[in-house]
């Protein structure tokens, strides 16, 4: 029997799976049962101070207050960073913790169906980096499955409501509003790609504030009508905490609801009658907030509200008629129904297991992108960019490169992801080093920078000698900390700084420039033009080459004229010596020098184009 | 393939008039070779098919078991809301010297029905805590018990079907440091 594919939502604060039953979605029960969460359970870990067996999911949560120290939550933030536990003298990196809430996962799965569960397809914020991609690739490894695949959420949500089957073009705004955090996304959907247009968010919102402030309100009615205050009351408000839930969710379906505690302090009981009306003013401040979120994400992606096709709802609280009401106002327009918005990831993620199972028939093959620009660096900290953000994955692309001095025997790859044209201000990935280059001129040297992405956005670079064969490769570890606020700080970052950085960029290309025709024009002037120009066209280079190198340091203008004045000169030698030449050899001499004149360490060459060719 | 394009011209040369392919397939052995390795792969996933279907089958038989259950889990909850408002005011009557003769009485018919549906209480009472059954809201500081001990109950829990329906909420004692 083809073996069966699970989708998992691996949250920050909960996570759910769920995997394709006679063709439809269904969660896989987490083996606590039904707990607040509904059918997830939270994602948090612990281990007990009395050394017994590690606990995860509502267990870790039950201990959490005796044991806060060996209590993890949250590890999902710390994906793809350096960032370590200590626990009980142990270390504990993010995805190994990720990895014991996926070994529950695949247990419980495993006790739903009956079957060995090996395999899964993982959800991931949309602006998750290749560092937090191949972390959360590694949480699925350590916990013994094999990650299918890896999808962004609001892609897996847009699954889950069968966006995907539409035939036309579509932009999503999908609006995933869960416990804590706020996530806004925006998508374009054609031809079976989920493209990434922009991400925006609170990472401080959630429905978790919206029953705080109905227990602060039904609380204060009570001290106002009783006079009695009893937030000193653990007894009381336990009971006031699970009656103001089950109100808000009645709410959700009737006008009006009561919440009566009888002899919630001694004799008295709490009585108070709350509309829909009356809920909805208490959260309205809350879900105002949500507003700066939205507006940030169509000015990033650059559409007006009106150009949204579909609007998706995410989590528990777009249960609510108020945030429902408050999103179709925000874009004019009604959200899809039909899936609980708490399940949709985990639907998704299982729709796409399904795809990839055969459990599911679907004429689309769901592509995913990359999330940003993906390059190498390159003389004087340019960043060459090699896969451009939004390309659709799996691809593969290279370019070929030179060397930057002449006997040059080894380059270091860099490999950097970022929007900016500078490496220093992008983020590096890891980087390698190709040796035992034969020693050759500058510019000689062919060495081809292969980029391969695979399914699930974890990238292979191989660098290989053109001329020896001998190759490097790096596949990239999560070494680099980028957390989702510097994932848009580095966004923000490129638009602001677009100016600043086309300067920089440009000073460093005529340096380069200037530098790599001084050598050309050295070598030309010194060794294969020796015998053939006048003295005095000799000293004239001389000096124009010294001028040039004098003015390297200083700005664009003046580098750029000594540099025009130089080429001014060698125009005239050439031309006249072409004017009195005959044999074609000269010919093919300038054009092979006027290669070199355009390489750099490493830069790529003119002639190798990038193979565009992407796999499958 | 160049085979392939020489026994056509063969066969074309034999009979030109009939052009079909099809009549060319069946005549040729290794055809059938072939047919019956493309029925027996379709054959295998068929099966493969219908023993999906049959597991699917099992497994909704289970759930819709589990579904039922949990309707009924959630309708109990909200009952045992009512039963403990019951216990509350029968204890606060009690106190005061009332006679709580016919709460007492109206409590005992509840539990029953509790028991009927295989609802019991957790213990709590001078018991360990334990994660799998309880969850602890306070820690309170207390040398006369073992730390760890379950010193006060915040809020009933319950098993049903030898499953967690509802954790107890609880405290628990904590060793008084002293400096």
């Amino acid at each position: 029997m083809a073996e069966r594919i699970i989708g998992i939502d691996l949250g920050t604060s909960n996570s759910a799976a769920a995997i394709i039953q006679g063709g439809k979605p269904t969660i896989i029960p987490s083996a606590e049962g039904q707990t607040a969460h509904g059918k997830a359970f939270p994602s948090v870990v612990a281990f007990p101070k009395d050394g017994s067996a590690m606990l995860v999911g509502t267990p870790a949560v039950n201990q959490a207050v005796t044991n806060p120290e060996n209590t993890i939550t949250k590890a999902k933030r710390k994906m793809g960073t350096d960032h370590v536990y200590k626990i009980q003298g142990k270390e504990y990196k993010p995805q190994q913790i990720s990895a014991f809430i996926l070994q529950k996962i695949k247990k419980d799965a495993e006790a739903f169906t009956g079957d060995k569960i090996t395999k899964a397809v993982i959800t991931v914020p949309a602006y998750f980096d290749d560092n937090q991609r191949q972390a959360t690739k590694d949480a699925g490894t350590i916990a013994g499955l094999e990650v299918a695949r890896i999808i962004n959420e609001p892609t897996a949500a847009s699954l889950a409501f069968g966006l995907d089957k539409a035939k036309q073009d579509m932009k999503i705004l999908v609006f995933d509003f869960g416990g804590g955090t706020l996530d806004v996304t925006i998508m374009e959907m054609g031809g079976g790609v989920f493209e990434v247009q922009s991400t925006s968010g609170d990472t401080k919102l959630g429905g978790t504030d919206m029953d705080q402030l109905l227990m602060d309100y039904v609380k204060e009615e009570f001290r106002k009508k009783e006079g009695v205050d009893l937030s000193s009351d653990k007894k009381a408000m336990e009971r006031l905490r699970e009656a103001c839930e089950k109100a808000k969710i009645q709410l959700s379906g009737v006008m009006e609801t009561d919440i009566n505690l009888p002899y919630i302090h001694e004799k008295t009981a709490l009585e108070v009658k709350l509309t829909r009306a009356k809920l909805d003013s208490i959260v309205t401040s809350l879900v105002e907030r949500c507003k700066p979120s939205i507006d940030k994400a169509l000015e990033d992606a650059k559409i007006s509200a009106s150009e949204i096709t579909k609007i998706v709802l995410v989590g528990g609280p777009t249960r609510m008629p108020i945030v429902k009401k408050f999103v179709t106002d925000a874009i004019g327009k009604e959200a899809e129904s039909g899936v609980d918005p708490m399940e949709a990831v985990a639907f998704g993620a299982a729709v796409q297991a399904g795809i990839l199972a055969g459990d599911v028939e679907s004429d689309i093959v769901l592509l995913d992108v990359t999330p940003l620009t993906l390059g190498i660096e390159t003389l004087g900290g340019v960043r060459e960019p090699i896969i451009e953000r939004n390309t659709t994955i799996p691809t593969s692309k290279d370019k070929t490169f030179t060397t930057a001095a002449d006997s040059q025997t080894a380059v270091t790859i860099n490999v950097v992801q970022g929007e900016r044209p500078m490496v220093a201000d992008n983020v590096s990935l890891g980087s390698f080093n190709l040796t035992d280059i034969p020693p050759a001129p500058r510019g000689v040297p062919q060495i081809n920078v292969k980029f391969d992405i695979d399914a699930n956005g974890i990238i292979n670079v191989t660098a290989k000698d053109l001329g020896t064969g001998k190759d490097a490769k790096i596949t990239i570890e999560s070494s680099t900390k980028l957390s989702d606020e510097e994932v848009e700080k580095l966004k923000e970052d490129a638009e602001k700084h677009a100016e600043e950085d086309k300067k920089k960029k440009d000073t460093v290309d005529i340096k380069n420039e200037a530098e790599s025709f001084i050598y050309t024009t050295e070598k030309l002037v010194n060794q294969d033009l020796k015998d053939k120009i006048s003295q005095e066209q000799g000293i004239k280079v001389t000096d124009a080459i010294k001028e040039l190198k004098e003015v390297l340091s200083q700005d664009v203008d003046q580098i750029k004229t000594k540099l025009d004045a130089l080429k001014a000169i060698l125009n005239e030698i050439t031309t006249e010596l072409y004017k009195n030449a005959t044999p074609p050899p000269g010919a093919d001499q300038q054009k092979d020098e006027t290669k070199s004149e355009e390489k750099s360490e490493p830069e790529p060459e003119p002639e190798s184009k990038p193979d565009e060719e992407q796999s499958k | 393939m160049v085979e392939n394009e020489e026994n056509d011209e063969i066969f074309l040369g034999k009979d030109e008039q009939n052009n079909s392919k099809q009549s060319k397939v069946d005549e040729t052995p290794i055809d059938y070779e072939q047919r019956i390795d493309e029925l027996n792969d379709l054959l295998e996933k068929e099966k493969q098919k219908s023993l999906r279907l049959l597991a699917d089958y099992q497994n909704l038989e289970k759930q819709t078991v589990d579904r039922i259950n949990a309707r009924e889990d959630k309708i109990i909850l909200n009952f045992l809301t009512v039963y403990e408002d019951f216990v509350r005011a029968k204890n606060i009557y009690e106190k005061e010297g009332g006679n709580v003769d016919n709460l007492n009485s109206i409590i005992k018919n509840m539990e029953s029905i509790l028991e009927h549906y295989e609802v019991k209480p957790i213990e709590v009472e001078g018991r360990k805590f334990d994660p799998k059954f309880h969850e602890v809201v306070q820690e309170i500081e207390d040398n006369d018990h073992e730390e760890g001990t379950i010193v006060k109950e915040i809020a009933k829990g319950y098993i049903i079907r030898n499953e967690i329906m509802k954790y107890s909420k609880v405290c628990v004692s904590k060793k008084i440091i002293k400096e």
